[in-house]
């Protein structure tokens, strides 16, 4: 799987959607599913598939799967 | 009283909610203009969010005497019809604007200021029924233990349907502090500029909210305009109450560990000390009493002997409402049963040990395990629903859609599916009464596997 792939599917684990709903531009609060206790389940699966330490500002700057992928690639997760 | 005594606390500010500032002579000012719009008698139902149109809606209510059944702004139409009619509400209040329904005002118990749900997720009419007085004496208590200053500034994380939310707005404006009204949840960066840009020095969670702050690592930061926080509304476990009571104390600030009902305003009991006491609520509040009754109804004297946790004090509530006729007169009672489990140790501080009744709360609502047990077998499912704070744990006796199932309870319970667990067992354990043994489901159910989704 390419990073991407893991990202996407980390956030269709974490909010509950399917893969399909996700892409680059699902934002916080756009669909119902992403909601703050959401929220949380999905920074624990994002650390968990990349194996990095988010610090507070990471996670309350999360709020799409495109910004999700400039933090991360501040933790040197590669995106191509 | 504290919502007649506005005026009292002059220039000081009352509310702030973004660009807005209302110090509490404004305040005042504004209480009067809405009281002008408000039917003279009846029952009024207030949606209301932590904005300052629901405040001041709010205190022209208590004010002008006029009862109030205080809801969610979000509110579904099916649960605010239900309400409309199961307790013939006279009018409609929602973003400062007034809709009458209907002028025949039923007969309502004058000692009635305020109905707030308990049922959480459950969409039961039942209502608590409190008096002005019930919301003075929790204010008045929250002050004495809690050190809420004048200069104080809080932010809200909870809604003010919500029993402890709406405590700690009315205790504030008791001390003449100032509120920030905040919508946003505790993990986006609205909410942390809003906390940085007004100074603000306390703010109260439920342990879903501790849980959300931990993991944002909120212990690894200073915040140093911070002078307290409050947690209530349900069991944080011991590892984090112990976590941030050593955070607090390293910072020179203080973390309270509170227990309370909406069946008693709010507040019952609080400990000051979770560094030394983590598992403990501590003792009753100010001019409150807690005790603990056996199964025979006799009080306890002993330590460390479990019973029914039983409050007495000013702030116990009128009684329960489930209709228009029984808001006609309230019979208040002395003491409140909890309805919860606890034991007292040798310096008299209290300690939950469970629940009698079979409710659980998850992402701080409250779920009841006999609902969500009803639902499904409604649908036909042989089922027992047991479960804890963190997890609802459906046990199913014969194969069934697993992915249906939990879609089902996920929509209706409005819950994240990581929290619904699924197991499939041969049989459901009964007692001889063939009831549903739910302490051998329990046991049964951690030795087996959990059904897996496509």
């Amino acid at each position: 799987m390419t990073s991407t792939q893991t990202l996407y599917q980390a956030f269709a684990t974490g909010l509950g959607v399917d893969l399909a709903q996700v892409s680059d531009e699902l934002a916080y609060n756009s669909i119902p599913q992403w909601d703050s206790t959401a929220h949380m389940i999905l920074i624990a699966e994002l650390e968990n598939q990349f194996d990095v330490m988010l610090d507070t500002d990471d996670i309350i700057d999360m709020s799409s799967v495109a910004k999700a992928k400039e933090i991360l690639a501040k933790h040197d997760v590669q995106f191509a | 009283m504290f919502f007649q005594q506005l005026p009292q606390h002059g220039h000081n500010l009352a509310l702030i909610e973004g660009e807005q500032r209302l110090d509490y002579l404004q305040l005042q000012q504004q209480v009067d203009a809405f009281k002008q719009r408000l039917p003279v008698a009846g029952l009024v139902l207030l949606k209301a969010s932590n904005n300052i149109p629901s405040m001041v809606a709010y205190l022209a209510c208590l004010q002008a005497q006029l009862p109030m059944i205080l809801v969610d702004k979000k509110i579904n139409d099916g649960y605010q019809q239900t309400l409309v009619d199961t307790f013939k509400v006279n009018a409609l209040i929602a973003d400062g604007e007034v809709q009458v329904l209907s002028t025949s005002a039923v007969n309502i118990d004058p000692q009635l200021a305020l109905l707030l749900s308990t049922s959480g997720s459950t969409g039961s009419p039942k209502q608590v029924a409190l008096s002005a007085a019930n919301l003075q004496a929790n204010a008045q208590s929250i002050c004495d233990y809690l050190p809420i200053e004048s200069s104080d500034v809080t932010i809200t994380t909870l809604s003010p349907h919500y029993s402890y939310g709406l405590s700690v707005i009315n205790s504030h404006l008791l001390a003449g502090a100032s509120i920030v009204l905040n919508e946003h949840s505790v993990i986006s960066r609205e909410f942390w500029q809003t906390f940085e840009q007004h100074q603000v020095t306390s703010f109260a969670g439920v342990p879903y909210t501790y849980e959300m702050l931990l993991r944002l690592r909120f212990t690894q930061k200073s915040w140093p305009s911070l002078r307290y926080f409050t947690q209530a509304g349900g069991k944080l476990s011991e590892d984090k109450v112990s976590l941030l009571a050593e955070y607090a104390k390293q910072h020179n600030q203080q973390f309270f560990v509170m227990y309370g009902q909406t069946e008693a305003t709010a507040r019952m009991a609080y400990n000051a000390h979770p560094d030394k006491k983590p598992a403990s609520i501590g003792k009753a509040i100010p001019k409150g009493e807690l005790s603990l009754l056996d199964d025979n109804g006799q009080t306890i004297d002993d330590c460390h002997q479990q019973g029914e946790l039983v409050y007495r004090g000013d702030n116990i509530m009128l009684g329960y409402a489930n209709n228009a006729t029984e808001l006609r007169q309230f019979t208040q009672s002395d003491t409140l049963a909890t309805g919860d489990i606890a034991l007292r140790d040798e310096e008299g501080d209290y300690i939950i040990c469970g629940r009698i009744k079979r409710m659980i709360k998850l992402f701080g609502v409250r779920i009841s395990l006999d609902e969500v047990e009803r639902i499904l077998v409604d649908k036909g499912v042989e089922v027992a629903v047991i479960g804890n704070d963190n997890a609802l744990q459906i046990v199913l006796a014969q194969p069934n859609d697993v992915a249906a199932i939990e879609q089902l309870i996920c929509q209706k319970m409005q819950l994240h599916p990581s929290v619904v667990e699924v197991k499939l067992v041969a049989e459901l354990p009964r007692t001889q009464n063939n009831k549903i043994d739910y302490l051998r489901v329990a046991a049964l159910f951690l030795t087996v596997e959990a059904e897996r989704l496509d």
